[in-house]
């Protein structure tokens, strides 16, 4: 699941709080992008909670719902991902 | 206050429902009952506010559920965590972003300084308080506008950025 991101222009971040609050009409995911390169965009953290219980076998082992904290790490993302080939680090749930 | 009083303390490992550092390999079953409040926040258009906390190579994301339990994770970041740009995620139907703050907490922050001394009052940086100022409310209107200069630094409030994004995707 790739998903649509809103960046914050200009503004960087290393030690931070963020809230907001979030309404959506399914049970699917939605979060907070950080610690995002300014020079390689494709590069970040995302940190998610989502509410579906899919996939039926996610690339991370992590099925949901869960709340998520991953690391993209520059390989390709793709609908044929393996936990070999995944595009992020998993980080914690 | 977003939640993280003094930078720590504020919530303990214990009160994360899937406490902290967990080394598993699937998600297992006994979590799920965990996060059954998790139910309770985005399905018919119910709301929940979401916050991060990163502070020191850790990371801490939560919500509070209707039952106001915290359901969150707590983690320690990578070691070559160096910051960047924030922003919001979404991969679900017409969501909806409102009431979006960030607080920068880290030391090289320009702490929000000027509300003491525009008080009237002596910021004392040794207790982190406000000294002295007005004991009455003025009884004439200002001729000019005040002034005020960013000097004294309030350890426990920082500069809150706020910003409202709608997103929405079908």
């Amino acid at each position: 699941m790739m998903g649509c991101m809103a960046i914050v222009k200009d503004s960087f971040y290393t030690d931070f709080i963020m809230e907001i609050t979030a309404r959506h009409d399914d049970d699917d995911a939605s979060g907070i992008i950080f610690g995002m390169d300014p020079n390689d965009k494709s590069m970040f953290y995302k940190s998610m909670m989502n509410n579906d219980d899919f996939f039926d076998t996610p690339t991370d082992l992590v099925q949901g719902p869960f709340l998520k904290i991953t690391k993209k790490n520059g390989k390709p993302c793709n609908g044929t991902m393996t936990p070999e080939t995944d595009c992020k680090n998993f980080i914690y749930f | 206050m977003l939640g993280y009083s003094a930078r720590e303390g504020a919530f303990t490992k214990d009160q994360f429902l899937n406490g902290r550092l967990a080394s598993v390999d699937y998600f297992p079953n006994e979590y799920a009952a965990e996060y059954e409040d998790f139910t309770q926040h985005n399905l018919n258009a119910k709301t929940v506010t979401f916050t991060l906390i990163v502070y020191e190579g850790e990371a801490r994301a939560y919500f509070t559920s209707a039952k106001n339990n915290i359901i969150g994770v707590w983690t320690t970041l990578p070691s070559d965590y160096a910051g960047g740009m924030v922003g919001l995620f979404m991969g679900a139907h017409q969501a909806t972003f409102t009431s979006i703050k960030i607080a920068d907490i880290s030391d090289a922050a320009t702490p929000m300084t000027n509300k003491c001394k525009f008080d009237g009052a002596t910021c004392d940086t040794t207790v982190g308080l406000c000294l002295g100022g007005p004991t009455s409310f003025p009884t004439a209107t200002p001729s000019s506008a005040p002034t005020f200069f960013e000097d004294c630094q309030d350890p426990f409030r920082h500069p809150a950025s706020e910003y409202v994004v709608n997103l929405f995707v079908s």
